[in-house]
């Protein structure tokens, strides 16, 4: 919360707090905001509230747009699930989808007449979720094995930073394939543990940098002279002090993760369908764009992917100075 | 120097060990081999595949697999494909240089246009800077992919601007070639050029309130000197250190990039032959961007020394 | 500043699409012609009056995927579409498919005649004389013995060619021109097999380590074309074979252009660039219709052919799960099948349904069978009655406390099952079904279904021949390594499977395949979806084209310009 009323004193990043605000917002309320199911209905004597989340089995198979016989209903502000095609939505229009924005659709439906706005509200939980966890898991492994790396030296240090070159040359797409066909689930897991178990080197890197210069200085020789713990000295007294860079690194992380989601998504290795992502908005509008020309499955994803990364990155910057003027 | 190096050179050989056997692990890893991909539809007997699998070694446990490569690799025979039976030698030297050409102008571009970029984005406080440092961090914003297509709708698109051809690298000549690697070597360029600014005015503008820049100053140096000659060659460390690590991607090439624009190199080549279980082909990759990786590690090391007469290179390791 | 950015953003990709729609300033000004009623349904115009053919030229075409290797023979190279379309002009057979009747028997094509025992088990070949190979070289028996023998040799990579060869007894070569194959058991498919598909392959170029045969990928042959060169990655071309020893082609060259993406194989097309657009997505092929400005090019400048070849997709449930062992679940999971939306929104009105696994339009399917409708409640209704009720509340049937949820299985690629799973799997949940999908890459896929690891997979069966044996597919005894990867088992479809083995006469053989194809659409071993046509566009200056089940002829290509 500090952080945050710190960021925000920050004139600079304030409008891409605002728009991660309204992202992760979107993220994390997609249920309430785009579902085939409504907020609430009373129907065949029963109501509902927020059939969106709870999603009851009496209402399995039916959707806002087909529900019939209800006393009353309060709908979504957007009418349709991401994974809504028109074999549930039941429309009828003379061409085959997609179709452009309208009164319906505000920005249109994809292929198979899922609504865009739908699927990039719930695409941008999968992305973030796909983004953030992979810079957890790339920085929880990234700050051990830096720390660990950096503190203990010698031969370990050599052993692990002969590791962190293998990782860094090693090509995701193998790790990627390899992990699919083995984990076998539709979770998202797998994407994010093989970008994360591959992206941690610029996190040791820079730890076990970080560690280097600080294990010299005064306080912690102090904390040694006491006769502090070896794990005790990491833990409270290196990785704490090496927290503000890898914080920077983390930030830029989340856009890099964003942007490697669209460019799998595209060579066929991303999420399971149906789930939505903005990668799979994206990898459409490329079949689409010329024939029939479906500009809004390239704009609107586009324009979500840019915003993201740019505010991310602004963030970034912020976090940057603030961990600088800090230190 | 020398003992330098050749220790540096010794300690490439745990790490390439390293690469290889995490490739050779993981490959196999992934379920499915290469005798199978098209037994589905045409029914083959299976004693004769199993036969011709222990003809390729493939029914031996996998450290015994991964021996027999390495002891072909060292004598550089990497084999022949599963799939086309071609020399892997020989799909590597055709792809390899393709990359390196489309790739290698990237990084010479980003790097080249960075550093000019990035100093007068440290030391001009206009209103055209802010507009560049913007316009660098929205372009990084948009997938290389998303703008390889739109790249092709405008230039190369009969209703738009028919101008560039769309793909391959051309039958021959130098201008058709020149003409050929406008496209693909743009989309590869933006996004290194724009990590690349902002690293060298990052550099630069702490660079820029260091004492020895204040002291030159003092001394009455003019200001392009201070910039160009004191300042720049110590915010030259973490570029370095940059084009370091992007040579190996380099080489590795970008699959998207090479998959819209057709051409055929290492990053098609490493994706093509991990989806068909093309195991030689795989590995094969997979030496050459570990080989290319240590060097490129290497390299950044010795450089640093050149730039920075302070680091002794015995102390960087 | 920043959302200031963010909208020029937004404006300029708009402006990029937008200026597509910008006329053509080449011949702007008259008004697009509505596209004729050939041109819509894909019918190439029959050749002009008063027109000669001519020499020379350059015949340039598009293929979506590069061959691995340019052979029959060798399993991992000789993968069937690809080996079709590249190989063709270059390899002869003895005997070849009438286009003009694919059902009857074969024409000679290298051989000049042949004669067949009345066990059906000896086939005498004559073939014809002065054929030589492109190197020359003069073309005898001894050449399609040695093709033979390196077939059958075990150690060698040929065991998919090696399959149509299982019965043989021997190959003899009495004399340079007279060819004698001796079978072990009669088998209908087998002369015409051999016939067909054995390749005239210079006996010297067979020798060595049969991986590393440079024929491989610089192929020789007796064909109309001889092979030039081969740019991996891209293109691949083949020049007229001056000595060929019956009506030379007309054009100079082929060159055949080897482009994956299928946007940029569009834009390709729309500059032009190839005389023989393939594959056209249905997307774009609807797309190119209004007579539009934009769509001049096509409308004006290429003629349209949709040809209905032999390929048919079909879904396959895994027999060996408890719930698709029941023909009753079966038949209800094909009645919540949105069949009309598919065709209307997927297939957008190009893929004839089907139902049959045999050639579509002649006799061997029984034309009383239609696919099933879509019809929800009588799924509903089948469900319950075979024992598949939602028990626990939860909305997904169940039965033995096993949940009627299941996975289907897609390769990352198809464009189609992208598209038609995910309509598909909310029809399903309409019924209290649940269909997952997986993608894998096809790597991972193939040995999947290999290993008959698998709830559901879609496929697609090709072939190049009219006349077909389902055995492979359909024959309890395939179940386990063939191409009965579902576990189908019916005793009464073996028995007659079997006896159509031994059934030489067409008329008779027919009757039986109806019956075959009765019983398959009764257990409804798969869901058949319908036939793939081949969309393809031909550039105005293009003749002599004529799509078949063997592809195009490309020695009768001529250019007019």
């Amino acid at each position: 919360m500090k952080g945050l009323r710190a960021l925000w004193a920050d004139r600079a990043a304030r409008p891409a707090v605002v728009a991660l605000g309204i992202l992760v917002g979107a993220a994390v309320f997609a249920d309430f905001l785009a579902s085939d199911l409504p907020l609430a209905v009373r129907v065949d004597g029963q109501t509902h509230l927020f059939p969106c989340v709870t999603r009851p089995a009496a209402l399995r198979g039916r959707s806002q747009a087909t529900l019939t016989g209800t006393e009353w209903m309060i709908r979504t502000p957007i009418p349709y699930g991401p994974a809504q095609t028109i074999a549930a939505t039941g429309e009828v229009r003379d061409g085959p989808p997609p179709w452009g924005p309208d009164g319906a659709h505000w920005l249109g439906t994809d292929e198979v007449g899922r609504d865009v706005l739908a699927r990039l509200i719930h695409g941008a939980r999968v992305s973030l979720f796909i983004a953030v966890f992979t810079v957890l898991i790339a920085v929880g492994v990234g700050m051990l094995i830096g720390g660990v790396s950096g503190y203990l030296g010698g031969a370990t240090d050599a052993v692990l930073s002969r590791l962190l070159e293998v990782m860094t040359t090693f090509p995701l797409v193998f790790f990627l394939i390899a992990l699919l066909s083995v984990l076998r689930t539709q979770s998202l897991w797998p994407l994010v543990l093989a970008l994360g178990l591959t992206r941690w080197t610029d996190v040791a890197r820079l730890v076990r940098a970080e560690v280097l210069k600080l294990k010299t200085l005064d306080f912690v020789l102090a904390a040694r002279a006491m006769g502090a713990s070896p794990l005790r000295i990491v833990t409270r007294h290196l990785l704490p002090n090496a927290l503000g860079p890898v914080l920077v690194t983390a930030t830029f992380g989340v856009a890099a993760a964003v942007l490697l989601e669209t460019a799998l998504s595209f060579l066929g290795l991303g999420v399971a369908p149906p789930t939505a992502s903005w990668g799979e908005l994206l990898t459409q509008a490329h079949r689409t764009l010329v024939h029939p020309g479906a500009w809004w499955l390239a704009v609107f994803p586009g324009v979500c992917i840019a915003l993201t990364v740019l505010s991310v990155n602004a963030l970034g910057e912020a976090v940057r100075r603030k961990v600088d003027g800090g230190v | 120097m020398k003992r330098y190096l050749l220790r540096r050179l010794l300690l490439m050989v745990p790490t390439f060990l390293g690469i290889t056997v995490l490739t050779f692990a993981v490959a196999h890893l992934a379920p499915g081999d290469p005798l199978q991909l098209d037994q589905e539809t045409v029914g083959a007997a299976q004693a004769d595949v199993a036969k011709q699998r222990a003809e390729k070694g493939l029914d031996a446990p996998l450290p015994v697999q991964y021996g027999r490569w390495l002891s072909r690799v060292v004598r550089f025979d990497f084999g022949r494909s599963y799939i086309d039976q071609r020399p892997v030698s020989e799909k590597l030297a055709e792809a390899l240089p393709r990359t390196a050409l489309v790739s290698g102008l990237a990084v010479l571009f980003a790097f080249g246009l960075a550093v000019p970029l990035g100093v007068f984005l440290a030391t001009r406080k206009t209103l055209l800077s802010r507009a560049v440092s913007a316009g660098l961090t929205v372009v990084w914003g948009v997938p290389t992919f998303w703008v390889a297509v739109l790249l092709l709708l405008v230039f190369s698109n009969p209703r738009a601007l028919d101008v560039l051809p769309m793909q391959g690298l051309g039958e021959g000549g130098l201008v058709d070639l020149a003409w050929h690697l406008v496209l693909p070597v743009a989309c590869l360029t933006y996004p290194t050029l724009a990590i690349a600014t902002r690293q060298v005015r990052a550099a630069m503008q702490e660079a820029l309130t260091q004492d020895y820049v204040k002291a030159a100053r003092a001394r009455g140096i003019p200001e392009r000197r201070v910039v160009w000659r004191h300042a720049l060659r110590n915010s030259l460390l973490p570029v370095v250190t940059l084009l370091g690590f992007s040579l190996p991607h380099v080489l590795g090439g970008s699959v998207v990039i090479e998959r819209v624009f057709g051409i055929p190199g290492m990053g098609l080549l490493a994706f093509d032959s991990v989806g068909t279980r093309d195991y030689p082909t795989v590995m094969g990759v997979a030496t050459v961007m570990a080989v290319a990786t240590l060097l490129s590690m290497l390299a950044v090391d010795v450089a640093y020394g050149f730039i920075d007469p302070r680091i002794r290179v015995e102390e960087s390791s | 500043m920043r959302v200031l950015l963010t909208g020029l953003l937004a404006s300029g990709l708009l402006g990029a699409c937008t200026c597509q729609k910008k006329p053509a300033e080449l011949d702007a000004g008259a008004p697009v012609p509505a596209p004729s009623a050939e041109w819509m349904q894909g019918k190439l115009p029959a050749p002009k009056p008063g027109e000669a053919p001519k020499k020379g030229g350059t015949f340039t075409l598009r293929v979506n995927l590069e061959p691995t290797g340019l052979t029959r023979l060798h399993d991992q190279m000789a993968e069937g579409t690809m080996t079709r379309l590249t190989v063709g002009p270059i390899y002869e057979t003895l005997g070849r498919v009438d286009p003009k009747a694919p059902e009857g028997p074969l024409l000679p094509l290298l051989a000049e005649a042949w004669e067949e025992s009345d066990d059906h088990l000896t086939l005498t070949v004559r073939l014809r004389g002065g054929v030589r190979f492109h190197d020359g070289s003069p073309l005898t028996a001894k050449d399609f013995k040695a093709v033979v023998d390196v077939i059958l040799n075990p150690k060698n990579a040929t065991a998919a060619i090696r399959n149509y060869l299982a019965d043989l007894d021997a190959v003899t070569a009495p004399d340079e021109r007279t060819l004698v194959v001796k079978w072990k058991r009669p088998y209908f498919l087998a002369n015409r097999t051999f016939l067909g598909t054995i390749p005239a392959m210079p006996a010297k170029a067979l020798d060595g380590d049969f991986d590393a045969l440079p024929i491989h990928r610089a192929p020789i042959g007796t064909g109309p074309f001889r092979f030039e060169k081969w740019e991996a990655g891209s293109s691949m071309s083949y020049a007229r074979h001056d000595g060929y020893w019956g009506q030379k082609a007309w054009v100079d060259r082929v060159v055949i252009r080897f482009v994956k993406d299928e946007t940029v194989a569009a834009q390709l097309w729309e500059r032009g660039e190839f005389d023989l657009m393939t594959r056209i997505p249905p997307t774009v092929w609807r797309a190119v219709e209004a007579p539009v400005e934009a769509n001049r090019w096509a409308i004006t400048g290429y003629q349209r052919s949709a040809f209905v070849e032999n390929t048919y997709t079909w879904i396959g449930w895994n027999e060996r799960r408890p719930f698709f062992g029941d023909a009753r679940v079966r038949r209800a999971l094909a009645l919540l099948y949105p069949r009309e939306q598919v065709a209307r929104l997927v297939d957008l009105g190009l893929e004839p349904p089907t139902t049959c696994p045999y050639y579509a339009s002649k006799e061997s399917c029984d034309p009383a069978i239609t696919p099933l409708p879509a019809d929800p409640g009588g799924a509903r209704r089948l469900l319950d009655e075979a024992g598949w009720k939602d028990s626990d509340g939860d909305g997904v049937r169940d039965k033995d406390g096993v949940p009627l949820r299941f996975t289907f299985l897609a390769t990352t690629y198809s464009v189609k099952l992208g598209k038609l799973l995910p309509l598909f799997q909310e029809a399903l949940r309409q019924g209290g079904v649940e269909g997952d999908i997986e993608r894998i890459d096809p790597g991972a896929y193939s040995s999947r279904v290999r290993a008959r690891d698998f709830d559901v997979i879609a496929m697609s069966w090709s072939s190049t021949d009219a006349v077909q044996d389902v055995f492979q597919i359909f024959h309890s005894s395939q179940a386990k390594e063939g191409s009965n990867s579902v576990g189908y088992a019916n005793p009464e479809v073996d028995a007659l499977l079997e006896q159509i083995r031994t059934e030489f006469d067409p008329k008779a053989r027919a009757a039986l395949e109806r019956q075959v194809h009765r019983k398959l659409f009764d257990d409804q071993v798969y869901l058949f979806l319908s036939l793939r046509p081949q969309l393809d566009a031909v550039k105005n200056r293009v003749r002599g084209l004529v799509p078949g089940i063997a592809w195009y002829r490309l020695q009768d290509v001529w250019l007019s310009e």
